[in-house]
């Protein structure tokens, strides 16, 4: 087995479900930053994986697609990052991101004790959520997309 | 002066009085209040419980860090780390100040874990380098003079404690992974799995330890078997890019003093690969591990920045800041 090699299981807010081969880490930056291109702002992207899959990786290109500058870390520590975004995207304001790791949570009360209900959805910011079985996101909300990575 | 300093960034809570005669420190109370037991059955921190329990630990700890003579001052951590868990402290730090008519000092855990040194008399010769690894954090700082700090290189995706953590639960060994993948290393061969030394050649004082993790995981089956030898070789990798990037830091800042801080600084394999280099390529240069109870979160190391910060005269308006969760150590805090 190619350990760079990934399949990504993309379902949409309509139920719609399609697949996408991914080479390496690079194409999956490059994967995120198109996704990044069709957010208006308020989505939430659900990333399922294992530990490793590569969601992190797939959140670095999500930022760099929003325009934003700074490094992307993993969340696992902190449970939740704010990056605000920098970059004017036609006439609208520069979307900030959310990236939460529901890695160490169990339920969808953990998420509020933190703030994250307060990013989720808001027409300003793109929520990335690594890990959204372990806190119940998908109960709670539809992504606008939901991707599962093996 | 008498400090009293609050730390509840993460899992512990911890509550230090430190007095500080003409520059010698005396540590009166110590206190830490784990609460590992309780997220180990979680695999984790779970922020609710974590806050909760700081709340319930709190006051015991306060009773008995105040049963002495008055603190002058009141320190805390302020960030980074658990937002929820980070307010509770604050919120108890501002209480106190303010019933005791005493400044309240808010302190950068990162700056704590630098700081952590002085509480052993070391000294400290500028510019200084400290290398801070921890579950959180992996950051090379450089220190010009105290109370400048400088991050020149740092993790761009898990922290090296991180790593630790996420190797033991993919060999499926106990929470926390750093004590136990160490353990287990202690048995195995560290040559006989090829792992990745991510980053080492780049021309930077930066880390990457997420493809080592992803590197475990894609290890054949026969291979993820040899549990200690995977530990092993995993150790011997992250050490090897620590103690290289380090010694990559020391040449371009010229730092005359080499500091650890972090709860990855406790991990023994780590400590002789650096003793071992040191005395061998710099043998000028003083470096110092602080005593293992001071490498894991405390709230002594907490003190004795603060002290800096209040000798220094730079503290700020309780009015002008909040916790952070994202405080960066060369940052002023908002
Ligand atoms: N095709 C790929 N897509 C994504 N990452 C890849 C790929 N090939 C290799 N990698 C590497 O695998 C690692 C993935 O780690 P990453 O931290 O992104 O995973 P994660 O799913 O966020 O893990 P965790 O569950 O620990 O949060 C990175 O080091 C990345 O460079
Ligand atoms: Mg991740």
């Amino acid at each position: 087995m190619n350990p760079t090699e990934r399949t990504l299981t993309i379902t949409d807010a309509l139920g719609n479900i399609h697949t996408v081969r991914i080479a390496s880490a690079e194409v999956m930056e490059g994967f995120g930053e198109a996704l990044a291109a069709q957010c208006k702002g308020g989505e939430l992207i659900a990333l399922k994986g294992d530990l490793g899959a590569g969601k992190t990786t797939l959140t670095k290109g999500i930022a760099r697609g929003l325009g934003i500058a700074e490094d992307i870390t993993s969340p696992t520590f902190v449970l939740m990052k704010v990056y605000a975004g920098n970059k004017k995207r036609g006439d609208s304001a520069p979307l900030s991101l959310c990236h939460i790791d529901a890695y160490r949570l169990s339920t969808w009360h953990d998420l509020e004790a933190i703030g994250a209900d307060e990013y989720i959805g808001h027409p300003d910011t793109v929520t990335v959520i690594e890990w959204p079985e372990q806190a119940g996101v998908l109960e709670h909300c539809a992504p606008a997309w939901s991707i599962a990575i093996v | 002066m008498r400090i009293l300093a609050i730390e509840t960034s993460c899992d512990e809570t911890a509550i230090a009085v430190l007095s500080i005669e003409d520059g010698i420190f005396t540590l009166e109370k110590n206190l830490v209040s784990s609460q590992i037991s309780t997220h180990a059955q979680y695999g984790g921190v779970v922020p609710e419980i974590a806050a909760r329990m700081h709340t319930e630990s709190l006051p015991l700890l306060l009773k008995e860090a105040l049963d002495g003579p008055r603190p002058d001052y009141c320190a805390v951590t302020a960030g980074p780390g658990l937002i929820t868990s980070l307010t509770t402290g604050v919120n108890a730090a501002r209480a106190l100040s303010y019933s005791l008519g005493i400044p309240l000092v808010p302190v950068n855990h990162i700056e704590g874990h630098v700081a952590s040194n002085l509480l052993e008399g070391n000294a400290i010769e500028y510019p200084a380098l400290a290398l801070i690894v921890s579950g959180g954090h992996t950051e090379l700082i450089s220190i010009p003079e105290p109370g400048h700090y400088i991050i020149i290189g740092k993790t761009r995706d898990d922290a090296v404690g991180e790593a630790f953590d996420k190797v033991a639960k993919i060999l499926g060994l106990p929470y926390p992974g750093g004590p136990a993948v160490s353990k287990c290393a202690e048995m195995g061969d560290a040559k006989s799995i090829s792992l990745p030394r991510p980053m080492i050649e780049s021309n930077d004082c930066d880390f990457s330890f997420s493809g080592l993790k992803t590197a475990v995981r894609y290890l054949s089956e026969e291979e993820r078997s040899r549990v200690d030898d995977v530990c092993a070789s995993f150790q011997d990798a992250c050490v090897d890019v620590l103690v290289s990037k380090t010694l990559r830091a020391l040449r371009t800042t010229g730092a005359r003093t080499l500091l650890f801080g972090g709860g990855v600084t406790a991990n023994r394999a780590l400590r002789s690969a650096f003793t071992e280099t040191m005395s061998r390529d710099f043998p000028m240069i003083p470096f110092y591990f602080p005593s293992l109870s001071y490498c894991t979160d405390n709230a002594a190391m907490i003190a004795a920045a603060a002290y800096g910060i209040i000798t220094r005269g730079a503290i700020p308006p309780a009015s002008s800041w909040k916790p952070n969760p994202q405080w960066h150590i060369d940052e002023p805090l908002v």
